[in-house]
């Protein structure tokens, strides 16, 4: 891995990412030809004797095709030690090919971005923080709204000419609708306004969220994000709720789940059954959830627990010792009431599948990997 | 690079932080080795007091396939002192069924540990196994390779 502080220094806008479910990387960005940042996209596509052979993907439009065709024989020839030898060779290569002349006239959009950021400004003037990057191709800005929320929103120039809605929001941490995501706009201000109504109507939504992540212990999201519209609770040692919120209809009553070994479930969900009727579209939503799950309070979990180191923790997956798997949490648990033990459901497919374990119908079943007794869990495709 | 972590690399480096920060009695990793290399461990353990071994130390390697935990580690005592055992060959190999046909993905190598350290303090009389001889000169590299004869529990 020596060659990785190289990679860097030499290709700082490289980005190297693995593919799913296999020991390949995805190599994409942007590298330095003729003093021009160039977009190259690659894949890692077979691993012999330690060499590895690579694919074009993607080559930057400044280059004709029969650059890219070059390329992609010399790939097909060639099998590299590494990430840095492959993008050295594509990269000597390019420096040799002439790039298509197109270099567009941007006067006027640029005239036209700093004329709009500077009204921004001048109208907005409760801005946190506002920037306009200095190759005027976004802006970012903050604003704090009427609860001391601190929310952020970038902002990019379409420097295409196709359109006049050259503005249009890129990056946000709002919970998003389908029917109504922000559209381009040629007007700054109209448009970062809209972007203000938008969390002026979500007000109670984050405020519900803040009230779940002072006062009960959630599980997942780990770091909540104020798009993130469910949290999972702790209700006990081996049981936990997912409570799902419309960002849009807060006094709607929220979805639950529950997750925990089957009798603890049930009693939840007897008591949540029971209470269902006497939901009403109250101010004070909290209250309303604490009075459907029968509770006084959310328990807290002890924080004493977490302190010896625990190979295992509580709800981590018994196979591969971590919560999350590709953003998944345990779901299947062990109904053997003494061992409880959680698993991903793909953990426990790959173990009974590499075990030969038995089908029937979408269910998979063998022997629990720590206590013996028969469990199963869906078919995965 | 830790996002390109594979389930079982976060695994491997999730036991063998917790080996190092509290390893059970007598057992202790050799952790520069394993950072290196992820695959082989070297763990040296000692004989329990007030058994056939105490005062001894032994060295076991255990090697991880990239399909760990599915597939069981390859555990062997390696070095110049191998347990006078009958269930552990002049060559390293151990006879333990939970190393082969009883692997369970919930094991870890800490139970494999604990197993090896309790199967060596149960022993009552040093002895090596029967075919030591035999099994030395005709087996393979691998131990996982050999077929198991599991002949009984009490040792």
């Amino acid at each position: 891995m020596d060659y990785l502080l190289d990679l860097v220094l030499q290709y700082p806008l490289i980005k190297l990412k693995a593919i799913e479910k296999s020991d390949k990387v995805l190599i994409r960005g942007k590298m330095l030809v003729k003093n021009k940042d160039i977009f190259i996209a690659l894949k890692q596509t077979a691993i012999i004797n330690g060499r590895s052979k690579y694919k074009l993907i993607k080559l930057d439009e400044d280059f004709n095709e029969s650059t890219a065709i070059q390329i992609k024989q010399i790939l097909e020839k060639e099998s590299f030690q590494n990430v840095l030898e492959v993008l050295n060779k594509i990269h000597k290569h390019l420096e040799t090919e002439k790039p298509l002349i197109n270099l567009e006239n941007h006067c006027e959009i640029y005239r036209k971005v700093i004329h709009e950021y500077s009204e921004f400004t001048k109208f907005f003037l409760h801005l946190k923080t506002s920037k306009l990057l200095q190759d005027l191709s976004a802006i970012t800005a903050s604003i704090t709204d009427s609860n001391y929320r601190e929310h952020s929103v970038k902002i990019t120039v379409d420097f295409t000419q196709k359109t006049s809605d050259i503005f249009e929001i890129s990056e946000f941490d709002l919970p998003q609708r389908i029917q109504d995501t922000f559209k381009p706009n040629e007007n700054l201000i109209v448009l970062f306004d809209q972007f203000l109504a938008r969390i002026e109507r979500l007000q109670p939504y984050f405020d519900l969220m803040e009230e779940f992540d002072r006062n009960t212990t959630v599980l997942d999201p780990e770091k909540p994000k104020r798009s993130d519209s469910h949290r999972r609770i702790w209700l006990g040692e081996n049981i936990s709720t997912i409570i799902t919120i419309d960002p849009y209809n807060v006094f709607q009553r929220p979805n639950f789940k529950f997750l925990g070994p089957e009798y603890l479930v049930e009693s939840y969900s007897n008591h949540l059954n029971n209470n269902l009727g006497n939901w009403v579209c109250q101010e004070n939503i909290f209250q309303g959830i604490l009075d459907l799950l029968g509770l006084e309070d959310f328990p807290k979990r002890p924080t004493t627990k977490n302190q010896h180191n625990l190979l295992v923790d509580y709800g981590e997956c018994s196979i591969c010792f971590s919560l999350r798997l590709n953003e998944k949490l345990p779901e299947v648990i062990c109904t053997n009431k003494r061992c409880e033990k959680f698993y991903h459901n793909e953990c426990l497919y790959g173990w009974f599948v590499a075990s030969n374990a038995k089908i029937v119908f979408n269910a998979i079943s063998g022997n629990c990997p720590n206590c013996e007794k028969t469990i199963s869990c869906p078919v995965l495709e | 690079m830790t996002s390109a972590m594979s389930p079982s690399e976060r695994r491997l480096q999730k036991e063998l932080m917790s080996l190092i920060k509290d390893p059970p009695p007598g057992v202790s990793v050799d952790a520069e080795q394993a950072e290196q290399n992820l695959l082989q461990w070297t763990i040296h353990m000692e004989g329990a007091t007030g058994t056939l071994y105490e005062g001894e130390s032994f060295q076991l390697q255990f090697k991880f396939s990239n399909k760990y935990p599915f597939d069981s580690p390859e555990v062997t005592f390696v070095g110049s002192n191998i347990p006078v055992h009958p269930h552990v060959y002049s060559n390293g190999h151990i006879c333990l069924s939970i190393l082969t046909d009883d692997w369970s993905p919930a094991l870890s190598v800490q139970a494999v540990c604990l197993s090896i350290v309790s199967m060596l303090s149960s022993c009552r009389e040093k002895q090596q196994p029967p075919d030591n001889a035999f099994y030395v000169k005709t087996c393979n590299k691998n131990p996982k390779k050999t077929k198991w004869w599991y002949h009984d529990d009490s040792v």
